[in-house]
């Protein structure tokens, strides 16, 4: 199942939003367009923007106003990507040049902050107070769970708690206030559009968490790096702690370093994934995806709700 | 307001934007920007004769500064003495930090058109940097349009919102920008690294022009700029004291570099 199909009764507005976030980076300056249009076109399963326009379907839904919501959450999470892919110094995204890697580092940070900008912009269109405090706590958060893994890299002595707090705020928060927005932005009611924040919370954790055993499991041409790329780099997801509850496997993870011995790194990596720990993963990854449907139960039925319905199961299946 | 206030204000709004912009992982790798009190003077200016509470006043300026703070730590990201990785990754988390500071402040106080302004005025400074980044195709005229946009667009911006004069603008500009060419000397007198010359270099590509030649430009725009604001002193007399002092010292520092530089051989 793609997602481009359970969305299909959105294609006309989701289209709308493509030419709109189109149109947001266009600029004047060569350089600027071509970066922006560079990380336009790289795709990205626009997850932001279909939760803010389903999420919306519980209010009044008027895509006019409601998309200015949506390019707001892209244009922030391509300004986060962008700027990600200098801390990083990854050539690649979406097996993509970045934009760092094409031109340079000055030219990506300029272009992150473009964007960010950009989105700002578009965020002025909706008038609710409330919806700029959840916006702009939201992304001093992001920051801070960013920070926070940059802290806990090659931290072995985490906890699966430690883990979970930093997804959080890396993934989910984003993810769930997509939802919340959407439905702020339609003027939905609080129980609303409160329960559609725990359910993007359950959604984006669970995404991170495939996300994160996908970096074990996944072949390299899929990911577009090698696999068990993010534990070499020292950044311990769930697959790597569950794995390191095994004594020996916990005391070879602890001697990973930047340049470990690729041998060594390729033979935890099959260790990892014949243990238990991908299968745990996947389990702790579902509960929150069942948390995530039951929230949908306290929403009135109608197609939006099938179709965040599907969204979950889809989350739960997919392969990249 | 007295002279002292405004020494006070400045003092407590540093001391307010370093506190906000305080985060205990950033201070152990990365050296804090300097917080330019010259901004800061020249937004609480902006909001003289306002009925604006202070409280909000202050939080207006505050998030204004760390605008741009943002804007200068993420400038220094590509500076050639970084020590480490991790301190390159810290400064462009504690660059995007300080932009949701900010737009946090402002959604506080439900200044939705003020997160308009400054939104555009970011978009711009991104838009001239690239411009300037790339120069080559432009002249030095274009190339010294977008200096001065960079230094002075947010602070205009945010003036216009208030509804203070246009004159005030052109005073911030042409302070802004003449401080900016006296660094930009200095700098290189200096020798330190500088993406400014090397800019304006390209834009007379393919003649090379030596350093000297590029000094002498700058020192011409510097000139016109520094007569402007003595025009601006003349035709604004009811600037408080501690913005001509302001403007006397950068005068100053004018003359103090108007001595020439002597050519190597």
């Amino acid at each position: 199942m793609k997602l481009n199909l359970i969305n299909s009764p959105l294609k006309a507005d989701l289209e709308l939003i493509e030419k709109e976030l189109e149109k947001s980076i266009h600029s004047d300056i060569d350089l600027l367009q071509e970066a922006s249009i560079q990380l336009l076109k790289a795709g990205g399963k626009r997850i932001r923007p279909i939760f803010v326009l389903l999420c919306a379907k519980f209010g009044t839904y008027d895509i006019h106003n409601v998309k200015n919501t949506a390019i707001a959450l892209e244009l922030i999470h391509m300004a986060s990507l962008v700027h990600d892919d200098v801390i990083d110094e990854a050539d690649l995204r979406r097996g993509r040049p970045t934009i760092s890697y094409t031109w340079n580092d000055r030219v990506a940070m300029y272009t992150g902050d473009y964007m960010l900008a950009r989105s700002l912009d578009y965020m002025t269109n909706i008038e609710d107070p409330m919806a700029h405090r959840i916006l702009a706590k939201a992304i001093v958060e992001v920051c801070k769970g960013e920070i926070e893994q940059i802290k806990d890299k090659y931290r072995f002595d985490q906890n699966i708690r430690d883990y979970l707090r930093r997804i959080k705020r890396k993934t989910a928060l984003l993810i769930a206030v997509s939802c919340e927005l959407g439905a702020v932005s339609a003027g939905a009611d609080e129980k609303t559009y409160r329960i559609l924040y725990r359910f993007g919370y359950c959604i984006g954790m669970s995404y991170q968490i495939i996300d994160d055993i996908l970096d074990f499991t996944a072949t390299e041409e899929t990911l577009g790096k090698p696999a068990g790329e993010d534990l070499r780099q020292g950044n311990i997801t769930l697959p790597a702690l569950y794995a390191m509850e095994d004594t020996q496997l916990r005391e070879r993870i602890f001697k990973i370093r930047e340049n470990i011995d690729t041998k060594e790194m390729e033979q935890i990596i099959t260790h990892i994934k014949n243990s238990d720990a991908i299968e745990k993963s996947y389990d702790l990854s579902q509960k929150y995806l069942n948390k995530a449907l039951v929230l949908l139960n306290d929403l009135p039925a109608n197609p939006a709700k099938k179709m965040l319905q599907d969204i979950a199961k889809y989350i739960g299946k997919r392969k990249y | 307001m007295a002279v002292f206030d405004y020494e006070q204000q400045i003092h407590n709004l540093k001391k307010r934007v370093e506190k906000k912009s305080f985060h205990p992982y950033f201070s152990q790798y990365v050296k804090p920007s300097k917080i330019d009190e010259d901004r800061i003077l020249f937004l609480t200016y902006s909001l003289q004769n306002t009925d604006i509470p202070k409280e909000e006043m202050d939080t207006y300026i505050s998030a204004a500064m760390l605008a741009h703070y943002a804007i200068d730590m993420h400038e220094k990201v590509t500076e050639q003495q970084l020590t480490s990785i991790k301190e390159k990754q810290l400064k462009v988390l504690a660059g995007d930090y300080y932009s949701g500071l900010y737009y946090s402040l402002l959604a506080g106080y439900q200044n939705i058109e003020l997160i308009k302004d400054l939104a555009d005025a970011i978009k711009i400074i991104n838009e001239q940097k690239i411009n300037i980044f790339q120069m080559g195709k432009g002249n030095d005229q274009l190339f010294m349009k977008s200096i001065k946009q960079v230094e002075s667009i947010l602070l205009t911006k945010f003036n216009g919102h208030f509804n203070q004069s246009s004159v005030y603008n052109e005073l911030i500009e042409e302070f802004l920008f003449l401080k900016k060419l006296l660094n930009e000397i200095k700098n290189m007198r200096a020798g330190n690294e500088n993406l400014f010359f090397k800019s304006l270099a390209n834009c007379f590509l393919p003649h090379m022009p030596k350093m000297t030649e590029l000094e002498g430009i700058c020192y011409k725009y510097a000139t016109e700029s520094k007569l402007k604001l003595e025009d601006m002193m003349m035709s604004l007399p009811k600037l408080p004291s501690i913005v001509k002092t302001r403007l006397n010292q950068i005068n100053s520092d004018y003359i103090d570099l108007s001595s020439p530089r002597v050519e190597e051989k």
